[in-house]
């Protein structure tokens, strides 16, 4: 093997090395700062992060349902699906990343130009299927785990939360 | 300094990298099918959001520059096609024919989804990305096929050898990926009190809906803190060749288990046993064999 090409493997081999080892530092505040904060903008942007929380926040639903209801001028209300681009419904369960994205969207407040973007882009959709519509909602009906030991004592398994989004109006120039 | 040298550029058999690279081929094959009925919705310019706030939102949440193909490709029809030439990409992987370039076309696939919905995206796609990533600048035994594998699977002479740098690589991120999930996990309420797994099988993510968990919490406290050993213990076992079968029995059982009491969690499991092919070293085990056939006779 060529010298040149030997010194390109080491080097390539020692830069990735050390990345990823650098990755056994847990992602809390306080390493944050030290490693992460600097290296994780170029991990992330060549594809090199080292993000490995799996399973280190336990699911704590145990049921998901997204709807979305619109309402026209004459004060009807219509309960139609908020997939894109078709307005259909969706099953969080069977397409997971669904789960994730719409959790994501509407529970952690880091994602908020995500959820501006959806909220545009059904502002867009329903306009298109409606122009009767003035307005709609994104319902999450949560499934929320109760604790073990109430379980234990005869609660349920889960008790229903519904959070609301919205209304959203529907703009005429749209 | 040599030894350090040694530690990349020892030469392996070629087949442990085309052993590798059919069998992430084969897992990025099904990730990508996967990845298709959300195509529309997550990579196109009629789906949840568009491409130009989506590289703001990638900003925010990484601090890092999306740097995604479907920034470009935005229609549903060519988003489409974009992910079923990822396909067909990995079929060329498979077969050894033009390998690195379908290798790289998928790294940007996938680097380009990651990007393109970072809030869309699963553990196995970050493990998917750097595999892909080392494996671009790993040698991929593109000689070998399935089929040539399989019929000189006994062959131990005239293969020749190449760096091992790439397998090593691999390695250390499956290290990696155990001990800080496990570093992490010891931080959160649920699994220092024993209660992760019980909560694991209640939620969405379980198959078996029910009270069960509840009434077996006792085993399953227990079980909590065996997975963190577990965890913990296979990539240790994985790397010492004496203990490496322990390993791949215990790895492969342990995630065996998630994908079948778990739902949606084939593609994570998968992903994490074929990494274990970068420890596996068959031929030396046959080379032992072969030592031992020649002395007696």
């Amino acid at each position: 093997m060529p010298r040149t090409q030997k010194v390109l493997i080491i080097l390539f081999s020692s830069i990735f090395g050390l990345n990823i080892l650098f990755g056994i530092a847990p992602l809390n505040e306080k390493n944050e700062g030290v490693i992460s904060k600097k290296i994780d903008p170029i991990r992330w942007t060549v594809g090199a992060a080292q993000k490995w929380d799996m399973f280190h926040s336990i699911p704590t639903l145990s049921g998901l349902e997204i709807e979305l209801i619109a309402e026209n001028i004459k004060g009807e209300k219509f309960n139609l699906g908020p997939g894109l681009p078709d307005l259909k419904k969706i099953e969080p369960k069977e397409k997971i990343r669904f789960h994730y994205t719409f959790l994501r969207l509407f529970q952690n407040p880091s994602n908020n130009t995500f959820k501006e973007a959806y909220i545009l882009s059904l502002q867009k959709a329903l306009h298109k299927s409606d122009p009767n519509l003035i307005n709609f909602s994104i319902v999450l009906h949560l499934n929320v785990i109760n604790k073990i030991g109430d379980i234990k004592l005869g609660s349920d398994i889960s008790r229903p939360i519904v959070q609301t989004f919205g209304p959203y109006p529907l703009s005429k120039k749209e | 300094m040599k030894a350090f040298c040694s530690i990349w550029l020892k030469g392996v058999d070629q087949r442990r990298y085309a052993i590798l690279r059919i069998g992430f081929a084969i897992l990025m094959l099904l990730h990508f099918a996967c990845i298709l009925p959300y195509a529309v919705s997550l990579l196109s310019h009629e789906g949840i959001s568009p491409s130009s706030m989506s590289a703001i939102g990638f900003y925010e949440i990484t601090g890092g520059i999306s740097v995604s193909i479907f920034n470009l490709i935005t229609s549903p029809l060519l988003v489409k096609l974009a992910v079923l030439l990822a396909i067909i990409a990995c079929l060329l992987l498979i077969s050894g024919k033009y390998s690195r370039t379908s290798l790289i076309y998928c790294f940007v696939i996938q680097l380009s989804f990651i990007h393109r919905a970072p809030i869309s995206t699963t553990g196995w796609d970050t493990i998917i990305t750097n595999i892909c990533l080392i494996l671009i600048f790993s040698p991929l035994g593109e000689n070998w096929g399935l089929k040539s594998l399989i019929k000189n699977r006994l062959q131990i002479n005239s293969v020749s050898e190449t760096p091992r740098y790439g397998l090593v690589l691999i390695q250390m991120q499956v290290f990696v990926i155990y001990w800080q999930t496990v570093l992490q996990k010891m931080g959160d309420y649920y699994w220092a009190n024993g209660e992760s797994i019980t909560y694991f099988f209640l939620s969405h993510h379980g198959r078996f809906s029910g009270q069960w968990p509840v009434n077996i919490h006792g085993f399953l406290d227990k079980l909590n803190y065996l997975t963190l050993l577990t965890e913990l213990a296979i990539p240790i076992l994985l790397w010492i060749s004496k203990t490496r079968k322990i390993g791949l029995v215990i790895g492969i059982s342990f995630h065996v288990c998630i994908a079948a009491l778990g739902i949606n969690l084939f593609l994570f499991s998968l992903t994490m046993i074929i990494s274990y092919l970068a420890f596996l070293k068959p031929w030396e085990i046959g080379m032992g064999k072969y030592k031992n056939i020649s002395q007696s006779n």
